[in-house]
């Protein structure tokens, strides 16, 4: 799904309306993105899981009230997931630190090798840059909505991006990707 | 660095898959969600701008209705007041020399105006002349857009109400009347500009002094010439009828003194004695220097008598001319007091200074409306949903 032409913006208005064949096809575009962006922040497949599920039930109690005044449907939905995540690790007290032993099982035809090589190179990043990375290439937000999701300036997200993609970059070749 | 893009592309999307339990996490969502013919939209009412809205209109209802009492209270008060404040002045115990009879108060005007009373002037004026002859002046100050056309229609409104302008100068920013109109007529007038003016833009000031002094003073005067004619009057009645006894007195004098002459005379005639002749000659002769000595007597005390007349006259016509021109200041005082002399000045005002005043006029309905807006803003105007 193209973000943003007038089709999206039919779809939602349908859903607002309780059209469940346009949540359908809302869930289907951005599930996935949604999914894999909560396994690689909480490191827990269930617990991701279940902070799916907590945030479409959100995001579908919310929807009536949603418009579109500068804020995709994308990244308020990614929105809602970052609050759910705070809200959970403050109900554990912690957030769940990468351990590559307990990583998440990839989807079948995956190049988990590849996967699990950048995750440690990533892992001598900082979290705002795991975070950034994870908004722009799991998620597949534009610069503007990942500045957005952030509280951040579009030419701020810009310019950390690029820098956290230097630093990504000179963490990869010393890993030898 | 776009290879390093294209890494995180496909480590992003190698990422990406449903999660095993899509169908009943999807299933689960579709049945929270409520069916189109459910819902209902609300809207949320923005109950504080709402509120401030509400008490924005009643402070500027209120602020106008005020504004509009006490302006009417003014023009209704104005003149009275202003005699009382001029009264209440004169008459504050210590401050002008005249004694009281009250005993002395211990304040701030005692320890530093009572050294000084014998220097002040003082006004004789007793208090049973409760008489106010008030000379009134008045001014106003207006500020307005149009200056000419305003101080055209002021200068109409003047003379229809029976004044006289007396000197006008009008430009683009500034003007200037000077006028003169009845007392009894500058209520009238007062409400007319106050009419005409939002009153923060006009700023009068009233002004009166009592002429009582003045006129005690020309009564005071006519009355003692009054009185003097009187008496100038009565000496000359008085100078007249003495003159008539004393001429009454001369005329049996002179008359007695002929007599005697012709009876001499005649006895002369009928007389052959030499010596007796003689002495009736000498008689004859005695008798016409008493009769000339008499005679100019008599006309001595007639010049004299005309001259006191005369004396009399003029101090009378004096006393008459004072008498005139008393009643001319009479007159004269009865006319100021009648009359007011006013100015009125025009000034040109800026929009800027319109609107400020305009808001700051209606202070609270300006905060409350700002307060209705920010919190309008401020409201979460999602509309609601109301299964």
């Amino acid at each position: 799904m193209r973000p943003w032409g007038s089709s999206e913006r039919d779809i939602i208005r349908r859903a607002q309306e309780g059209d469940r064949a346009a949540i359908t096809v809302l869930w289907d575009a951005h599930t996935p993105k949604l999914y894999g962006y909560l396994c690689h922040t909480l490191r827990d497949p269930v617990i991701a899981e279940d902070v799916l599920q907590q945030t479409w039930v959100q995001a579908m109690e919310a929807l009536g009230g949603y418009r579109d005044r500068g804020v995709p449907f994308h990244a308020w939905l990614f929105a809602i997931a970052r609050n759910v995540c705070r809200q959970h690790w403050r109900t554990l007290g912690r957030e769940v630190p990468l351990d590559l032993e307990t990583h998440d099982v990839p989807a079948p035809n995956r190049n988990h090798d590849a996967v699990l090589t950048v995750d440690a190179a990533l892992r001598t990043l900082t979290e705002e840059d795991r975070e950034l990375l994870r908004l722009r290439y799991i998620a597949d937000l534009p610069i503007a909505s990942v500045a957005r999701v952030l509280g951040i300036r579009p030419i701020t997200a810009r310019v950390r991006l690029h820098r956290t993609l230097r630093r990504a970059r000179a963490a990869l070749e010393t890993h030898h990707v | 660095m776009k290879a390093i893009h294209d890494v995180m592309t496909t480590w992003g999307v190698q990422l990406r898959r449903m999660p095993p339990r899509a169908q009943e996490i999807h299933a689960h969502i579709a049945r929270i969600t409520p069916q189109p013919h459910a819902l209902q939209r609300g809207w949320r009412m923005p109950r504080l701008a709402v509120g401030f809205a509400i008490l924005a209109a009643i402070a500027f209802v209120g602020q106008s209705h005020i504004s509009g009492q006490l302006r009417t209270a003014s023009i209704a008060q104005r003149a009275p007041a202003d005699v009382q404040g001029l009264r209440s002045t004169l008459d504050a115990p210590g401050i002008f020399g005249t004694p009281t009879g009250l005993s002395p108060r211990t304040g701030f005007m005692e320890r530093v105006v009572e050294p000084f009373r014998r220097y002040l002037p003082t006004d004789d004026t007793p208090i049973t002349d409760t008489r106010e002859l008030l000379e009134t002046s008045y001014s106003a100050r207006i500020k307005t857009r149009t200056v000419e056309v305003i101080g055209s229609r002021l200068q109409t409104i003047i003379r229809g109400l029976g004044g006289r302008v007396d000197r006008v100068t009008l430009d683009v920013q500034y003007g200037s009347i000077a006028f003169a109109i009845s007392t009894d007529k500058l209520d009238a007038l007062r409400s007319e500009l106050q009419s005409m003016f939002w009153k923060p833009f006009i700023r009068e000031s009233t002004s009166a002094e009592n002429r009582l002094a003045d006129a005690r003073a020309t009564e005071r005067d006519q009355r003692n010439a009054e009185e003097r004619v009187q008496q100038l009057e009565a000496q000359r009645a008085a100078a007249i009828a003495e003159f008539q006894t004393r001429s009454t007195s001369f005329t049996v004098r002179i008359n007695g003194l002929l007599a005697s002459i012709r009876a001499l005379e005649a006895q002369r005639s009928t007389v052959t004695d030499v010596a007796a002749r003689e002495r009736l000659e000498q008689d004859i002769r005695a008798r016409n220097t008493d009769l000339r000595i008499a005679r100019a007597q008599f006309a001595s005390a007639r010049a004299a008598h005309d001259r006191n007349l005369a004396r009399l006259d003029v101090d009378t016509r004096v006393m008459q001319d004072r008498i005139a021109f008393a009643q001319q200041q009479t007159q004269d005082l009865t006319e100021r007091v009648a009359t007011v002399h006013g100015t009125i000045t025009l000034e040109q005002v800026a929009y800027a200074r319109i609107l400020g005043t305009f808001f700051l006029a209606h202070w609270i309905a300006t905060l409350l409306t700002i307060l209705a807006i920010v919190a309008l803003l401020r409201t979460d105007r999602r509309p609601l949903i109301v299964p």
